[in-house]
């Protein structure tokens, strides 16, 4: 069948069966790299991306339901010229390792950031569930606070 | 352990590197390295003999690419060993920069492709990347800088004694020409012999904390990952097994797989079938 929805702000229509998981007409279709694989059923959060906003498991999210919908991936958080506010403070903290399980975390904070601009540690041991086999875990947690302040700066 | 001091004593001098240096497609000029030689292997393997480590192993030789200068004058350094989040590329810009007379953000580090010949059959593990690429690694940056003065002294017509170099870019009084300029007007490198390595205490990135070289590409996720490795015409396969444990394969029907949409082929094993 055939989809239609904005990625990234760019209008995109595949063809392809409508029960495919969005995260590999995203990978092997769109051929947007940035979103990774991982466990395959929801569980780990790698595959994170945002559907109208939203921190969706694009692993177990079939392309039909994208129909008409935004949706932003780890290459459309940043701008031409400027990272976005999360990515800032990923770097500011030096948070990845291996890196693999990173955009998932990321786009899934981006997305709590929008709801809760200032969450408590709390706020985010209920909100950014995903797994890093790293453990990069207590970095993230200080670059989770220093986006919510990169980002009530520049608005 | 109690011999390694008296080998220590007696290091053998390396033999003459063999250098590779073949145009780039567009930009710049690669240039490579028959590097590390038996001897050195050797030499390693004796003092680490009672250690349980091994050193790099891959393709001693023939020459093998490590680094690719840009006309942007970047270095493009090659890595045999596997970045896998405990910093190696980083390490390896930290070692080979200092040698290489760059500063760290003029160092990127990706992987060697399995084309390339830079292959470490020891692969990555037990700690042993930065132990056993410190020397080597710095010896060939060396090299390399050394390379890179000669052709500048030829092409400013001077000495080498008479330049300086710093973040790539070799001045001679009022002429400078930096890496990516000289590797853009040289057609054949002399390989001179190995110069003496810096002190430590000379050192501006090794030994210093310093923000990871790939921390960019992780954050704006760039395509990395093995998984996002593509060349054409690749197929994907997957393997189905015995959801019990200790279960003996006998035979499974695979009529439906072979009809879906895209399956190219069903293969069956001897314990597990494969969708390609």
């Amino acid at each position: 069948m055939k989809i239609a929805f904005n990625i990234n702000g760019v209008p995109q229509s595949v063809d392809t069966d409508g029960n495919t998981p969005l995260l590999w007409v995203i990978r092997d279709l769109l051929d947007l790299k940035g979103t990774k694989f991982g466990c395959g059923k929801a569980a780990c959060g790698a595959c994170t991306i945002h559907v109208n906003g939203d921190a969706v498991r694009s692993c177990s999210y079939a392309v039909k339901f994208a129909e008409g919908k935004e949706i932003t991936t780890i290459e459309g958080l940043s701008t031409e010229n400027q990272l976005h506010p999360v990515q800032q403070a990923w770097m500011e903290e030096i948070v990845p390792q291996c890196g693999y399980c990173q955009p998932g975390f990321m786009m899934a904070t981006a997305a709590m950031l929008e709801k809760i601009p200032n969450p408590t540690d709390q706020d985010i041991d209920d909100n950014i569930v995903n797994i890093c086999r790293c453990a990069t875990y207590y970095r993230m947690r200080k670059a989770i606070h220093r986006a919510a302040e990169i980002k009530n700066a520049n608005t | 352990m109690h011999n390694t001091a008296n080998k220590k004593g007696k290091k053998k001098k390396f033999s003459r590197r063999k250098f590779l240096v073949r145009s780039a497609v567009g930009v710049g000029v690669i240039l490579g390295a028959g590097y590390l030689s038996r001897g050195l292997i050797r030499r390693y393997l004796a003092e680490v003999v009672n250690a349980a480590e091994a050193p790099y192993s891959g393709d001693t030789e023939t020459p093998t690419l490590w680094f690719e200068i840009t006309t942007d004058n970047k270095v493009i350094l090659y890595s045999p060993k596997v970045e896998m989040g405990q910093g190696t590329f980083t390490g390896m810009a930290q070692i080979a920069a200092d040698e290489l007379e760059v500063d760290i953000s003029q160092m990127k580090v990706v992987h060697a492709d399995t084309a390339s010949g830079n292959v470490d059959g020891f692969s990555t593990g037990g700690s042993t990347s930065i132990s056993s690429l410190w020397q080597p690694l710095r010896e060939l940056a060396a090299t390399m800088r050394e390379m890179l003065k000669q052709e500048a002294a030829r092409l400013m017509s001077t000495e080498v004694a008479a330049l300086s170099v710093k973040n790539g870019v070799i001045t001679a009084g009022e002429q400078s020409m930096n890496y990516g300029e000289i590797v853009g007007a040289v057609k054949e490198w002399k390989v001179p012999d190995v110069p003496p390595l810096k002190k430590l205490e000379d050192y501006k990135f090794i030994r210093k904390p310093i923000p990871r070289v790939d921390l960019l590409e992780k954050v704006v996720g760039a395509p990395i990952f093995g998984m996002d490795a593509a060349i054409p015409g690749m197929l994907y396969g997957a393997v189905v097994r015995s959801s019990m444990v200790g279960a003996k394969y006998k035979d499974a029907d695979t009529s439906a797989a072979e009809n879906m949409p895209g399956v190219v082929k069903v293969v069956k094993e001897e314990d597990f079938v494969g969708v390609i």
